[in-house]
């Protein structure tokens, strides 16, 4: 093939190159990854199951605007950052569920939030809690500004619709409305 | 322009080496352009570059733009040894810019399936940049329809997370 222009090259159809690049779980999880703005992730969310997954499954999942106390929570991965120890109280309240239901996972940070820390208090985040009691999952947040009992509150548990049910490997993404 | 990369012999490239597309194009780079591919930096370790590199999956069109890519940014990777040769940040910036800007479907996604087979992170990375940036303003709808995806919630399932995060679906 020495002569560069004798073989035509047979072009797959338009459709096909885009369809592969998206069906790759790893490259559309890196385009998704660089999406500017939350609400075009929060869109792009809703395109399909699988892009849920995968939008949710981002441990780069940005933050949605704080005000609006939305959160998107990502069950498998780690928080981006562990929340500092937690008080005892804290402890026991996050667990405090009824005897026939159990605690999934401990707690995940959700938002840092960091505008409001004025006097350098590390303890103001929100934790979200998954539990699971018979066959529902129900979310709970725990708002935390500071360590006594009173700066801790804790939301009524929220149940999820089925198609939430973390599968197997607890790579379900959760799109969680974390109101206080 | 296998013609122009042939001369970076000159200045001290190093070995050069040949890529062959789907197509049977064939392009010689210098070892230096080709191993900002981890692929072909693998394989030039490996030593098995001697009969040239085929690559079953890279159209000539796609290959060509790879290429250019890779000359332009060699000056990257050897900048401290030849100032004269590299390409200016602006310039390059200016380059990419003016890539990434006129590239439309499909050969966007041509040229990231090229740059993710041949592992050059940096040419990923803006490629897949422009698609998102390609998605920011669309509706799910209109996201479906650019990609064409099925959409494969139950009405309610998409209500549900419609209502739960309406904030972003404000227009």
């Amino acid at each position: 093939m020495e002569d560069e222009a004798t073989r035509p090259s047979s072009p797959p159809p338009a459709a096909s190159a885009a369809s592969s690049v998206l069906a790759d779980d790893d490259l559309l999880r890196e385009i998704l990854l660089r999406l500017a703005f939350p609400t075009t992730l929060v869109r792009a969310a809703l395109v399909s199951s699988r892009w849920l997954c995968l939008a949710s499954d981002s441990a780069e999942f940005p933050p949605p605007p704080d005000e609006l106390r939305f959160g998107v929570v990502s069950p498998l991965l780690p928080p981006a950052r562990q929340p500092p120890d937690l008080p005892p109280n804290l402890h026991s309240q996050l667990h405090q569920v009824p005897n026939d239901a159990r605690v999934l996972r401990p707690g995940w940070m959700l938002l840092p939030e960091e505008e409001e820390d004025d006097g350098g208090d590390d303890l103001s985040y929100t934790l979200v809690v998954l539990i699971r009691r018979g066959r529902g999952l129900f979310a709970r947040a725990v708002l935390v500004r500071g360590e006594s009992d009173d700066q801790i509150r804790t939301s009524d548990s929220i149940e999820l619709p089925n198609h939430y049910w973390p599968n197997k490997k607890m790579n379900r993404g959760l799109l969680f409305h974390g109101s206080l | 322009m296998a013609a122009a990369a042939a001369e970076a012999t000159i200045d001290g490239g190093g070995k050069m080496i040949i890529l062959i597309s789907a197509d049977g194009k064939r392009f010689e780079v210098t070892e230096a352009v080709a191993s900002q591919s981890q692929l072909i930096s693998n394989m030039i370790e490996d030593d098995c570059t001697e009969n040239g590199v085929r690559l079953p999956n890279v159209d000539g069109d796609i290959l060509t733009m790879v290429v250019d890519y890779c000359n332009m940014h060699a000056g990257d990777a050897a900048a401290d040894g030849d100032t004269t040769k590299a390409s200016s940040t602006e310039e390059l910036k200016k380059f990419d810019a003016e890539l990434v800007q006129a590239l439309e479907n499909p050969v966007l996604f041509k040229l990231i399936l090229a740059a993710n087979f041949l592992n050059i992170k940096s040419l990923l990375d803006m490629t897949c940049q422009r698609v998102a940036d390609m998605m920011s303003g669309k509706t799910p709808e209109q996201m479906r329809e650019t990609f064409s995806i099925e959409n494969d919630f139950t009405p309610e399932e998409e209500a549900a997370i419609r209502q739960e995060n309406a904030w972003a679906f404000d227009d």
